[in-house]
């Protein structure tokens, strides 16, 4: 029996085939593929764009303004009450008076409904009554 | 034109779409035989060398160059083919051997196929050697790929491949006498 070397015989080929006009039709293939696979250029300024974004940015802003001042009164309703707590419960009447200008003296109008009687006896009982009649 | 400028013109968008269609053009025969050896059918091989490109391309802005592009590309190829036929024979509920091996006795009816006796002979042969001897075999003696070029696709030492092929001719030659 001859012994097949490899060597010694022609070279064999694979013996398969394709298709007619395969690799043409292939390249156009693959072309079309690869384009669409491309990232599309984004334009980073857009007009049409900066003007929906402008208009959204001023109807943002044009929401909030009322949002704000609502918070804003709040803060100072909160603030004030806030403030007269603290300052009945920590400030003397010395510190208070301090604060206060002659304006807001004016406006503050007391009329106790007091006896004469008590007046004398609380005159009567300070020990600087005669300076106060002298000032 | 040198690999580095040929590279970078497949990276420049101005430049992609022909260089593209040169790699194309360079490539996709070599590649499609190369896969064709693997995967034997051509509708397969079709399949595979779409794949190849279309990693390929998307992969391109990862290849570092420490490799020829062309083996780069191979590789690519040798893995797209041998996953392909290993999922293949999944769906089908049976091995990669046991599915080439039935494509082969089946060759003779493929449109696809006109090889003489010999031809069919030596592709039986083949088919019964172990996936790696065959991948060396065929890409040596179909394609003619240097050890060295093996060497970066396969990922294997020139020593090895060379003793696989010497292996492969050994078995093949007794089939062919005796088979």
């Amino acid at each position: 029996m001859k012994e097949f070397k490899l060597d010694n015989e022609p070279k064999i080929t694979h013996g398969f085939t394709n298709p007619h006009d395969y690799f043409e039709n292939f390249a156009s293939k693959m072309m079309a593929e690869v384009t669409q696979e491309q990232p599309k250029a984004i334009p980073l300024f857009s007009r049409k764009k900066t003007w929906v974004i402008a208009a959204a940015a001023v109807f943002v802003v044009a929401l909030t303004i009322p949002a704000l001042n609502i918070y804003n009164s709040r803060t100072v309703a909160l603030d004030t009450a806030a403030l007269e707590n603290y300052l009945a419960t920590h400030a003397s009447n010395d510190e208070i008076s301090e604060l206060l200008e002659v304006e807001d003296l004016q406006q503050i109008k007391i009329s106790p409904q007091i006896e004469d009687k008590v007046i004398e006896d609380l005159l009567s009982s300070d020990s600087n009554l005669e300076q106060y009649i002298v000032d | 034109m040198e690999e580095k400028d040929f590279i970078r013109q497949l990276l420049d968008p101005k430049t992609q779409n022909d260089a593209f269609q040169k790699l194309l053009s360079d490539y996709q025969r070599p590649l499609y035989n190369h896969i064709r050896n693997i995967v034997l059918n051509h509708d397969d091989a079709d399949d595979v060398l779409q794949n190849t490109f279309i990693k390929v391309f998307r992969h391109l802005k990862t290849f570092k160059g420490e490799s020829k592009l062309f083996s780069w590309m191979y590789r690519i190829a040798t893995n797209e083919a041998i996953t392909f036929i290993n999922l293949k024979a999944k769906r089908n509920g049976t091995t990669s051997e046991a599915m080439q091996t039935k494509i082969v006795d089946n060759l003779k009816a493929d449109d696809h196929f006109d090889g003489n006796e010999i031809q069919l002979k030596l592709q039986k042969a083949i088919s019964l050697l172990p996936e790696k001897q065959q991948l060396v075999f065929k890409m040596r003696y179909f394609e003619e790929i240097k050890y060295e070029d093996m060497s970066e696709i396969l990922g294997t030492s020139v020593g090895a491949l060379k003793a696989s092929y010497h292996h492969a001719v050994k078995k093949i030659e007794n089939y062919m006498t005796r088979g």
